[in-house]
């Protein structure tokens, strides 16, 4: 850590609403890379390394450089699921000395007068020199966000403090924890970015701590701090930037596409303590929201942790239960060997999947008057069924934030958010077999 | 367009955390709303309007354990939507049918009319199948069940009396005496001496005289008759409809229950309030503009925009307005019958077309055919629209 970093760092000065857990024996360090065909090149095996130091032996371009969350021993390469289906490659990790983490630094001053002008390029460049990256359904992929050719300069940085599962607080607990962090990093990327307008979007709802502390922060600094009323699924970048800024973000695109980059609290404290005090991302916030006890537990974990070390610390059980990354809703599946990175930050702990026999559609519209969005859940899932992608496309299928409200309300229990996914796997099939068509061989 | 996902299909990955809601509850809670027309019922035509509709439930039942047992259709019955579709079914019916000695035509001419309710939820069970059961079939089977039983026995529909005000839950509807048209239009029902041990009531229905004169089939005693002539001499007090207080179907009889029960289906999120606030406008401004007689005589002629005609009004034409929404049953059919999700278009710009084409149809139809039947035949030919409109009306996405 240089001078100038260990300068603005001092101790704690508010009790962490994330409570540490005990570094487990094997991290699974995962290589956020953008470009699959260039695997990473890791480190001997056996290396000793430092905790912050990198795991690889080389950066590439589009890797972000996986640092060691503590210090420890590289095993090996591994693969780190981070929800079924998606999987990356990663670093096997053993630490040297399984203890408690420490709990985040607080910054105390905010000198980013370095990062002015930088502009997004060299900015994703910096963060990804640290290890620091984002990519989950509250915050779309950060480095992409910079990274990406910009056609429209970008006018607008929204930091996203909304919790998607409002009974979870994981986001809002970031900010009251880290606030000088938060807005550090909500003003260096306005900074590098050159955006005249930056905003902290925190629900009404959010604890208190959260408001005071980024108000304390805020003074008079031009980053405004914005309520607005979270309900499920408002935390999502399609509505998060409809509502504050009346742009038409469509699902999947990058919100720098609007002008607008987005990330959440996490991501921002995590780029202001890159930016503010060159430190690299060795631990992330999670939250454990168990369904079955009605209870939800905050953490403070080193990336790489697998999710079953957590339940074990927290006695949890993993048999009879299923695992959700995010708002339950949704239906992402983790398995407890998915690690925590920067993906979801957010597990859900429900009871073990029955089957049903849906009934048949009663079309009481209950999916279309839920849906935020505005589509026809009810004929996508005729459209499913009949694998017709023109229908799809009439019914909505490109507007679907895949929110799983439609799912939750249904009567007839008829599985609509499985008929939509079924239905984006079609499309990206077709248009696969439409490119495969158009290429020149 | 349906889903057709039936019970014979592997079974599918459950959304979980799921609302718990299912078919059965969903239906369970439009029972609450049919509380207010069903206590309305019983208060007005007493234990025979309660057996009416007993019965056409146990008709419905009995059928639907037949056909539940034929082909794949009979496993879309579900229970819980057969007896929603056969409590309103029940609603719909005069509750004078339940008896074994009606007297249609004077004591000469005497009929059990009793299976006829028992029948009607047989015939409700079967179009249930046909039309394909739970969620399918843009026909709504309750309408195509009564307009079929009231094809075939349309005498036997026309409801004839209703209980005295002392003898009110409790009174037997079959006996009555006959009150004259003066006297029955003279005051309202709550206000208006009985004889002592009289327990019903025997009225002109005023469904019937409304469509007499809008028809220009009405042969008036001296000649000629006016609006004014009708509104004043042979209609009952509008409170006699908005209240109750009139011979009517069991659950049709009082516009205020009817209307505070849809509005407990509005409350919980079963119906959308689009569709019987536009069908209501909509025939309410059609009933005002359409041709109607400005007075019957042996050279009847229909005038187009009557009130602004000076021996009309303004007065006059929104007071015969007032009667056609009330004496006839479109309340009902708007909160309870047009508001079903197999009838009615998902998309909501294609609901107030839908509700709109049943406004007019039904006021045209009222006017011109008969008051007590026109709203179901307005909603019959709406549902056959109902699938095109769907097609039409693609949503219009947020983003």
């Amino acid at each position: 850590m240089t001078k100038a970093a260990s300068d603005t760092i001092a101790a704690p000065p508010r009790p962490s609403r994330l409570q540490p857990i005990k570094v487990p024996a094997r991290l699974i360090v995962p290589c956020h890379s953008s470009d699959r065909e260039q695997p990473a090149v890791i480190k001997i095996p056996g290396t000793v390394v430092r905790a912050g130091e990198s795991l690889l032996e080389e950066s590439r371009a589009n890797t972000a450089a996986s640092r060691a969350p503590v210090d420890g021993r590289i095993v090996g390469p591994a693969v780190a699921p981070i929800h079924r289906g998606l999987s990356m490659a990663a670093v096997e990790f053993e630490p040297l000395d399984p203890q408690a983490i420490k709990t985040p630094f607080q910054l105390t001053s905010h000198d980013l007068s370095h990062v002015d002008g930088m502009g997004p390029a060299e900015l994703a460049r910096r963060l990804q020199s640290l290890g620091i990256w984002a990519d989950r359904w509250a915050s779309p992929n950060l480095l992409a966000q910079l990274r990406e050719p910009h056609k429209k300069p970008i006018d607008t940085i929204l930091c996203n403090a909304l919790d998607e599962d409002p009974a979870v607080p994981l986001q809002a607990n970031v900010a009251a924890d880290q606030p000088s962090a938060v807005i550090a990093g909500v003003r260096a990327l306005a900074a590098a970015c050159g955006a005249g307008r930056a905003m902290i979007a925190l629900a009404y709802g959010a604890p208190a701590p959260a408001w005071e502390g980024l108000r304390q922060e805020l003074g008079d600094s031009k980053v405004r701090l914005v309520p607005v009323v979270n309900e499920y699924p408002q935390a999502h970048p399609v509505l998060i930037v409809h509502e504050l800024t009346g742009r038409h973000l469509r699902p999947g695109q990058l919100p720098t596409e609007q002008r607008v980059l987005l990330l959440d609290a996490a991501a921002a404290a995590a780029v202001g303590n890159a930016l503010a005090a060159n430190q690299p991302l060795l631990s992330a916030p999670l939250a454990v929201h168990d369904y079955l006890r009605r209870s939800t537990h905050f953490f403070i974990v080193p990336v790489g942790t697998r999710v079953r070390d957590v339940l074990e610390q927290m006695n949890v059980q993993t048999e009879n239960v299923e695992l959700r990354a995010g708002c339950p809703l949704r239906e992402i599946v983790l398995t407890p060997d998915c690690v925590v990175s920067g993906a979801e930050l957010t597990v859900a702990i429900v009871p073990a999947v029955s089957h049903v026999n849906p009934e048949p559609c009663i079309r009481c519209a209950w999916c279309v008057e839920g849906c935020p969005v505005r589509i026809r859940p009810a004929s996508l899932l005729d459209a499913a069924q009949q694998e017709d992608l023109y229908m799809a496309g009439q019914f909505g299928l490109d507007a679907c934030i895949e929110c799983g409200i439609c799912s939750y309300v249904c009567p007839s229990q008829l599985p609509l958010l499985g008929g939509i996914r079924m239905l984006r796997t079609l499309q990206a099939g077709s248009r696969s077999a439409r490119n495969d068509v158009a290429r020149p061989s | 367009m349906t889903t057709t996902i039936t019970s014979s299909r592997p079974p599918v990955l459950m959304s979980l955390p799921h609302s718990g809601m299912t078919v059965r509850e969903y239906y369970g809670m439009h029972f609450q709303g049919a509380l207010f027309p069903l206590t309305a019922a019983a208060v007005f035509y007493g234990w025979r309007g309660l057996t009416v509709i007993l019965l056409v439930l146990l008709g419905a039942w009995a059928g639907s354990t037949i056909w539940r047992r034929i082909g794949p259709r009979g496993q879309q019955l579900e229970s819980s939507h057969i007896m929603w579709f056969a409590l309103l079914l029940g609603l719909m019916l005069p509750g004078h049918l339940a008896t074994s000695r009606l007297d249609l035509y004077g004591d000469a001419y005497r009929v059990w009319s009793w299976p006829l309710p028992l029948a009607a939820g047989m015939v409700l069970a079967i179009f249930l199948w046909v039309l394909g059961g739970l969620g399918a079939g843009r026909i709504h089977p309750v309408v195509v069940a009564y307009l079929l039983v009231g094809g075939l026995f349309i005498n036997l529909l026309v409801p004839q009396s209703v209980l005295t005000k002392h003898r009110m839950l409790l009174g037997d509807l079959l006996s009555s005496r006959p009150v004259t048209a003066q006297a029955a239009n003279k005051e309202p029902w709550f206000a208006r001496n009985t004889l002592p041990g009289q327990e019903a009531e025997k009225v002109p229905p005023a469904s019937e005289a409304l469509t007499r004169y809008t028809s220009g089939s009405e042969k008036p005693p001296r000649g000629w008759l006016s609006i004014q002539s009708l509104l004043r001499d042979n209609l009952p007090p509008l409170e006699d409809l908005i209240v109750g207080g009139h011979p009517g179907p069991v659950g049709a009889g009082s516009a205020i229950a009817v209307i505070i029960g849809g509005l407990m289906l509005l409350y919980r999120g079963l119906i959308d309030f689009r569709i019987p606030l536009i069908i209501l406008l909509t025939e309410f401004v059609a009933l005002l503009v359409l041709p109607i007689p400005t007075a019957v005589s042996e050279r009847t002629t229909w005038h187009w925009l009557a009130f602004l005609r000076p021996d009309v009004g303004w007065a006059a034409a929104v007071t015969l307005a007032n009667y056609e929404l009330v004496a006839s049953p479109v309340l009902f059919m708007a909160f309870f019958l047009a508001t079903a999700g197999p009838v009615r278009p998902m998309a909501r710009r294609a609901r107030i077309i839908y509700a709109g084409f049943i406004g007019v149809a039904t006021a045209g139809l009222q006017l011109y055919m008969g008051v007590a039947f026109a709203p179901y035949v307005a909603l019959l030919l709406a549902s056959m629209l109902t699938p095109a409109m769907d097609r039409w009306f693609s949503p219009r996405p947020l983003v």
